[in-house]
């Protein structure tokens, strides 16, 4: 028989999987609204969850996080070559005016 | 933001990683995904934060700024768990989970791998292991679980509220 810290448990755990439908998450925020000792122990689930991924892929965030710095870092690049070549036509026009 | 100057970035970061374990359990109990969470940290890490010294409320409180919009908790639920977290102690769990992570079976740690190592969902993990979706839910959660419950309680472990 399943106790309400159980139920409660389960709802934390599909949520942090992503496999919470709409009414369970109504329902789990409720319960966290509502009680402070489940606000807790949905924080600590949380951070189990985050232990067990730098347990199991260690460096995955790092990664991603120079993947991200590079993505920005090519985009910044990508926005300076069309706003110089904007202003190259700009000047272009004059020019020609 | 771009115009902090980076002295400050510095100091704002250091404060930043003291307050970490939990900043990270705030985001990730919001978000859930490691990478948002991430990158909700590391905006926060960028923005001018809160004065030197700043509490952890203050952090959370910076790092709620910085969430997507598109959360499914609730308003309230949010609220519970930045008022929670402050409450849950900092003590370093990493050690302890890798710890207790040994104790759980082949089948749970196996699966424990392939949520968090190759970062299946619980209906990839099913077709893989041939379990079905609910039992390798529940066997996924059961192992969260009792991760918490034996951190929590162990010596020193911070077994607060």
């Amino acid at each position: 028989m399943k106790t309400a810290q159980d139920r409660f448990d389960d709802l934390v755990s599909l949520y942090l999987d992503e496999a919470l439908d709409p009414e369970g998450v109504e329902e789990l925020s409720r319960l966290v609204a509502a009680r402070a000792p489940l606000a807790a122990r949905f924080v600590r689930l949380s951070r189990v969850h985050g232990c067990l991924r730098q347990i199991e892929a260690p460096g995955a965030s790092e990664r991603m996080l120079k993947r991200r710095a590079s993505r920005r870092r090519r985009l910044a690049f990508a926005w300076a070559v069309v706003a110089a070549a904007a202003l190259l036509g700009f000047l272009l026009i004059l020019w020609k005016l | 933001m771009g115009d902090t100057p980076p002295e400050a970035q510095d100091s704002s970061s250091r404060e930043l990683m003291e307050h970490r374990t939990n900043l990270f359990a705030f985001v990730l109990s919001i978000v859930r995904d490691f990478d948002v969470a991430e990158e909700v940290l590391q905006d926060a890490a960028a923005a001018a934060g809160p004065p030197a010294g700043a509490s952890l409320g203050a952090w959370v409180r910076l790092a709620r700024s910085k969430l997507p919009r598109d959360v499914s908790l609730s308003r309230e639920a949010v609220d519970a768990l930045e008022r929670a977290v402050e409450a849950v102690s900092p003590a370093d769990w990493l050690e302890a989970v890798r710890q207790y992570r040994e104790s759980l079976s082949g089948q749970t740690r196996s699966m424990l791998r392939m949520r968090y190592r190759d970062g299946m969902s619980g209906a990839q993990i099913s077709r893989r292991t041939k379990h079905p979706v609910s039992a390798v839910h529940q066997r996924l959660g059961r192992a969260r679980a009792m991760l918490a419950d034996r951190v929590r309680s162990r010596p020193g472990g911070g077994n607060g509220p």
